[in-house]
């Protein structure tokens, strides 16, 4: 009988959303940096548009650290097909700007 | 005995280049088969087209008799393939005993510690991939799947850059592993060693296949002696 693999290794999420948590702060601390560097320029960058930035940035720098490791192949042999773990990695993302936008609503 | 993994007259074009043509691969359960082929002739692509790793520009690929439209690994491990690339198969940022845990918790049922003891590796379950030698590491990508019980297994030249003493051992879990009924394919230029195992022999040879039957039926062939295995003979 084949065998049937339906999910991840409990150490492998675990993984994940770490790495998916560092891209956070990166791509986060990117933004910042280019919001402060535009502001000095006497530039509106308008930050309404950064959670959207974050959102699109963040799957695609989970993708490119995947590639990086060198993990897709034993991903794939474990029945993990790529857009799943990306979407697992991009978990803390989600929960994480949410969390931003939600707190900045509320100050506001 | 029943062929479960077909990819059928594959072709592959890299650029201008056609690699392949009209290849053909096939997977029996309870058989070792060795690809051959000289460097470039398209074996790791073939190997990765049956994979589902790459698409090929024609042909189709069949697993437990079912024509794949767009097969993928990940699609094809669920019901039972594994594939071992020719390197990097292991994570830098797990153990070896984590992989393994992970290939148990893929399907898999045997004993860790028994498999990394078969494999000669008990004392490296610790370590990280990176941490071993690049046979140490071929063992235990090996063992990685071993332990993930596949129905068929492709392995990318698994005796590169491993000592005779090594090749001899893994060849012989490899055999062990098409008798308990797994099919097994695997690729490489180690021709006497490959010779002895394989049940089957498939020559890859400008861009498409012959199935060469047994090992000394492929030994008595004239174009295969004469294109491949040169003057010496393997």
């Amino acid at each position: 009988m084949p065998t049937t693999v339906s999910r991840l290794p409990s150490l492998i999420v675990k993984a994940l959303l770490v790495r998916g948590t560092a891209v956070w702060l990166f791509v986060r601390f990117m933004a910042a940096v280019v919001i402060a560097a535009a502001k000095e320029q006497g530039l509106d960058v308008g930050h309404e548009l950064v959670p959207v930035w974050v959102l699109l940035t963040a799957p695609a720098l989970v993708l490119i650290d995947l590639h990086r490791r060198k993990e897709i192949t034993l991903l794939h042999n474990l029945g993990v097909n790529t857009r799943f773990a990306v979407a697992v990695g991009s978990v803390p993302t989600l929960f994480l700007e949410a969390a931003v936008v939600v707190a900045l609503a509320v100050r506001a | 005995m029943r062929e479960v993994l077909i990819a059928d007259c594959a072709a592959k074009r890299y650029g201008d280049r056609w690699v392949l043509h009209a290849a053909s691969l096939r997977a029996t359960t309870g058989e070792l088969r060795a690809l051959l082929g000289r460097n470039g002739v398209g074996k790791s692509t073939l190997l990765k087209i049956a994979a589902g790793i790459i698409s090929p520009d024609a042909g189709t690929v069949r697993f437990h008799g079912v024509a794949r439209e767009k097969p993928t690994l990940a699609s094809l491990a669920r019901e039972g393939l594994c594939f071992v690339p020719d390197h990097d198969l292991l994570s830098s940022a797990f153990s070896i005993r984590e992989h393994f845990q992970f290939a148990q918790h893929a399907g898999g049922a045997d004993d860790t510690e028994k498999v990394a003891e078969r494999l000669k590796i008990g004392q490296l379950l610790d370590a990280r991939p990176f941490e071993l030698s690049s046979g140490e590491r071929r063992r235990a990508e090996i063992g990685f799947a071993m332990l993930r019980r596949p129905v068929c297994l492709l392995v990318d030249e698994p005796l590169r850059n491993i000592s005779p003493i090594d090749a001899e051992e893994l060849l012989r879990v490899l055999v062990e592993m098409a008798r308990g009924g797994c099919a097994v394919v695997i690729t490489g230029h180690e021709v006497p060693a490959l010779l002895a195992a394989a049940d089957h022999v498939t020559w890859c040879t400008s861009g498409t296949t012959y199935e060469m039957g047994p090992a000394f039926m492929a030994r008595t062939d004239e174009r295969f002696m004469r294109d491949y295995l040169g003057p010496l003979g393997g």
